[in-house]
């Protein structure tokens, strides 16, 4: 009898870990799911009413605005961080005497949060006290930076703060795999010939296709939640120019009592999550079980 | 790590020529990373006149800690004029429960995925590895719903639960992730042995684990204390944490704008992860590799 | 002091049988090992006995009470692991004794028994180690000593001299044998490798894909193996399998060999005794089973053994004896001959057979025909 329930404890002690995920993740995407099909405005309704505020959704410019800001943002964010990452990693391997120094100081952006980085940003960039005004006063007239206050070039901000902040994560993740690398293929390739160029671009660097998409994931990943970052940063201004989507969602939510709408964007996201996380998270649990 | 450099590499001038232009890359990249961080370090010892006078990269002319003193305990966000330190207090007493019990489980729940592999434990484990990649938007809603319900809406225990919660999926996966390389057999005679599931995580599991707890700790902590949309979403007023009363501080738009104490509090927000940062690197790189490379 | 009974014990993954009716009787003080190529279930097998994988089919009895349903803990059993499983947290002392703590054995108790097995292991100058500062040959005795100071009724061991070098191995299989010889407990033992098997064991169980092949002492799996598997797998080098045909030649049975002689091949006639049992199987097809050391120098061999002359094609000195490669029935077969003996590859020499201790099997079944 003991025994039995002694066989039964690791359920009993996953059970609840488990249940909280399933009602708090599984559970409330149902939730929000359903809500997104209903007509709920301040508070939320029950009564279903179609794919009326996904119709409304789509022919909103905001959302519009914010959609393809994503795929500006996330395309130019995750290749020039990859970019970098890259670059940094690669000339770091070279024996560099200050290595563990320019390593922390690539990667503590890091460790911190999103909202000091965009303030940071913000004020180095604003055209009034900033670094245009700074140029200026040494007598570079026509120097100007002003893309914060610009309505086209606002994301562009928010690309360059964000890059700021998650290169060194790659430059991280791209040299503990420079560092597994296999030296004898190296040595190797050096009796053969091969110049160090040669080496990288052709050996080494396509050895790690793996790292190349994790990073693509994770950046991806933090691509489509990026909320504070505008916060801070632009506000999603001007205007609404440089919003994204969990702004968006944000904005729907808990300022303007458009809770249907909310839900309805939150759930596109979620599509757009899952189109890169599920192929890639499915081929990682395979990977491991044939490994 | 190699020997490349004993090997033939490229000779005479074009050799330093290269090594020059590596370390004049590292440097301007080393200059970029640090700038923001030397920017807002320097104003917040200003005073106002000096920042308006524009010379952004120049050193204060002399150190002014007022502003630090002001962004503390005076500075006011939204109506309420007390500083950051209400806020900071908020920010801590979220973080160590949440960072702690979001370990605890997480471990305890990857030591029972690994070491008794029951039937669904790997669709299990699939489940709550796919909720750590959601966008948050997606459950913010209904738990704010939930929140009200269960009376802890608008407080700080709210926003522990909801810590723990999203966080367990990440602990869970580091733990798991570790607890796999340990051996099975040392399970098995433990069994043997007569000691049973807490037994054997007690006195095997938890004392070879210290540094995937380090790991998790500085992650989940990171994590917690950099987050702002749960913050932002889920409180007002008095039970907010650090993060989100900085930018209600720096957005104010009423008044003049004091931004020597805007640099000084993000500092203040900033201090506690970056002095772990700096505390425990080695651990901090482990994290987020070992959250980025899966399964 | 146990005895242990296995009877149609089977194990499913899913749909995946790993082990397949398995019946086996453990007397009291016996030790069994159980002897098999990897992934053919000896592991499965002994972590069913012990407790750490559940039964499919079948029951295990430990002194005649079915333990099918009862927790590792209980079962009164001690297991020393291939990896050793050493508690790495642990000291030498604190591994030993883990058990009895576990067991509430108290204190002054725990360490007396730890002190005895660790100076008859003669680990006593480590009890205050982490295994990690152990060597290989240390952390086995260690292993061994947690599972010797419980004094359980049952041992189990799973391959565990497979991590240690030869030499080594050698002398701890010395130790085991002088342990069991003493402590005179029911052992199982698992291994692949065959020299293990026939030195330490009372009885040896030869498993392949999940079912018992034979289970017997080790001299009559050596010298009448089951089947052709078992003949093949204990003895190094292996038994050499020869396809004939069964003639009878004036009033003698026996059997046709095609042997190369001078280049030329040759069919000899190589009678057998036995007559009446053989006289049933004559114009039959089958496979003469004839290791190494029956096939020797004519020199020195007793005289009433068959003879035959054939060309060597390669010749192996192993040290005591050289070994001779001949073809035999159009196969290459192994002689042991002593090295002073032994000719020069593509020379010719004289071999005697002592074709009375060789086996017939059934070239379909494969099976021994007595
Ligand atoms: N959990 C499992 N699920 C499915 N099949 C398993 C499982 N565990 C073991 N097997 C299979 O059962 C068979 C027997 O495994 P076992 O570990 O008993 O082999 P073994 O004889 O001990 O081999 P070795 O000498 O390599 O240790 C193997 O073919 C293995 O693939
Ligand atoms: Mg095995």
């Amino acid at each position: 009898m003991l025994d039995r329930l002694a066989e039964r404890l690791p359920q009993i002690v996953v059970a609840p870990s488990f249940l909280l995920i399933l009602v708090f993740v599984y559970g409330f995407i149902i939730w929000t799911g359903y809500v997104s099909f209903t007509k709920s405005k301040m508070l939320p309704v029950y009564k279903l009413d179609g794919l009326r505020q996904y119709t409304r959704l789509f022919s909103m410019d905001r959302w519009d605005v914010a959609y393809s800001n994503l795929f500006v943002f996330a395309s130019l964010f995750i290749i020039v961080a990859i970019i970098i990452g890259c670059l940094l990693a690669v000339l770091l391997d070279q024996h560099i005497r200050a290595e563990g120094a320019l390593r922390t100081i690539y990667l503590y952006p890091m460790a911190i949060s999103f909202i000091v980085t965009g303030t940071a940003w913000k004020w180095m960039l604003n055209p009034s006290l900033g670094l245009e005004a700074y140029f200026q006063s040494l007598g570079w007239e026509s120097f100007s930076f002003n893309w914060i206050v610009d309505k086209d070039m606002s994301i562009y901000v928010v690309v360059i703060a964000a890059v700021w902040q998650a290169s060194g994560f790659v430059m991280a993740l791209f040299l503990s795999a420079l560092r597994s690398v296999d030296q004898e293929i190296i040595k190797a390739a050096y009796l053969d010939g091969a110049s160090n160029t040669r080496i990288y671009m052709g050996i080494i660097l396509p050895s790690m296709r793996p790292v190349f998409l994790s990073a693509f994931v994770i950046l991806s990943h933090l691509a489509i939640k990026s909320f504070d970052l505008v916060v801070a940063l632009t506000g999603g201004g001007p205007g609404y120019a440089s919003t994204l989507p969990a702004n968006f969602m944000y904005e729907m939510t808990f300022r303007r009592n458009q809770i249907g709408i909310g839900a309805a964007s939150a759930m596109m996201m979620l599509a757009t999550v899952a189109a890169i996380m599920i192929p890639y998270l499915y081929s990682e649990l395979r990977g491991k079980k044939n490994g | 790590m190699a020997n490349r450099d004993r090997l033939p590499g490229t000779d005479g001038k074009g050799r330093y020529i290269g090594r020059f232009l590596i370390y004049l890359t590292l440097a301007v990249f080393a200059i970029w990373y640090l700038a923001p961080l030397y920017v807002v370090v320097s104003t917040s010892f200003k005073d106002l006149a000096e920042i308006r006078g524009g010379a952004l990269l120049s050193l204060p002319h002399e150190f002014n800690v007022s502003a630090w003193h002001k962004a503390w305990s005076q500075a006011c966000i939204g109506v309420e004029c007390t500083g950051l330190k209400p806020y900071f207090i908020n920010s801590i007493s979220m973080s160590v429960p949440a960072v702690l019990i979001s370990t605890f489980l997480g471990s305890i729940t990857g030591y029972a995925l690994t070491k008794y592999r029951f039937r669904g434990a790997n669709i299990i484990f699939s489940l709550m590895l796919f909720g750590c990649f959601i966008p948050f938007q997606v459950v913010i809603l209904p738990m704010a719903q939930t929140l009200g319900m269960l009376g802890i809406a608008n407080t700080v225990n709210g926003l522990i639960l909801v810590h723990v919660v999203y966080g367990l999926g990440f602990t869970t996966l580091f733990f798991r992730n570790y607890y796999v390389s340990i051996p099975d057999d040392l399970v098995k005679a433990a069994t043997i042995d007569g000691a049973g599931f807490f037994r054997i995580y007690w006195r095997i599991m938890l004392p070879l684990s210290p540094p995937i707890i380090v790991v998790t700790i500085i992650w989940q902590f990171t994590q917690i204390w950099n987050d702002f949309l749960f913050g932002a979403s889920f409180t007002t007023g008095g039970a907010q944490p650090l993060t989100v009363a900085l930018n209600n501080l720096i957005n104010t738009t009423t008044g003049v704008k004091h931004y020597n104490i805007d640099m000084a509090a993000a500092l203040i927000a900033a201090a506690p992860t970056l002095f772990v940062y700096i505390v425990a690197g080695r651990y901090f790189v482990r994290g987020l590799t070992a959250g980025s490379v899966k399964g | 002091m146990a005895t242990l009974t296995i009877n149609n014990a089977g194990k499913k993954y899913g749909s995946v049988e790993v082990l397949n009716d398995i019946s086996m009787e453990l007397n009291d003080g016996e030790l069994v090992v159980l002897l098999g190529s990897s992934g053919c279930g000896k592991s499965t097998l002994l972590n069913m006995i012990a407790g750490l994988e559940s039964i499919s089919s079948g029951d295990i009895r430990i002194d005649g009470e079915i333990v099918n349903d009862i927790h590792p803990k209980n079962r009164d059993i001690a297991m020393v692991f291939q990896s050793y499983a050493l508690y790495p947290n642990m000291t030498v002392a604190k591994n030993i004794s883990f058990g009895l703590e576990m067991r509430g054995v108290e204190k002054e108790k725990r360490d007396e028994l730890v002190n005895s097995v660790a100076k008859m292991l003669q680990i006593d100058h480590l009890l205050n180690r982490k295994p990690a500062q152990l060597s290989g040959g240390q952390r086995q005795r260690v292993a061994m000593g947690r599972a010797l100071v419980r004094r359980p009724k049952i041992f189990l061991f799973d391959e565990p001299l497979s991590n240690l070098d030869a030499k080594l191995r050698v002398e701890m299989r010395h130790e085991i044998k002088k342990l069991h010889t003493s402590l005179k407990a029911t052992m199982v033992y698992v291994t692949h490798d065959q020299i293990e098997a026939m030195t330490l064991a009372d009885r040896i169980a030869i498993l392949k894909g999940g079912v018992v092949q034979q289970f017997a002492t080790p001299a009559e799996i050596y010298s009448r193996p089951a089947n052709m598997f078992v003949a093949g797998f204990v003895g190094s080098p292996s038994m050499n399998f020869l396809p004939v045909t069964v003639a009878q030649q004036g009033n003698e049975i026996g059997v046709h060999l095609a042997v190369q002689y001078q280049g030329k091949s040759e069919n000899q006639f190589v009678p057998m005794r036995n007559n009446d049992k053989l006289s049933q199987l004559l114009g039959r097809e089958v496979i003469l089973g004839i290791r190494p050391e029956m096939i020797t120098q004519l020199e020195n061999a007793e005289k009433d053994l068959a003879t035959l002359h054939c060309d060597v094609e390669v010749v192996e000195p192993t040290g005591a004896d050289t070994l001779c490669i001949i073809k035999l029935a159009g196969k290459d077969s192994i002689a042991r001959v002593s090295p002073i003996h032994a000719c020069a590859p593509g020379e010719s020499m004289g071999f005697a057979l002592d074709i009375s201790r060789a086996c017939l099997f059934d070239p379909v079944t494969e099976e021994l025909i007595s």
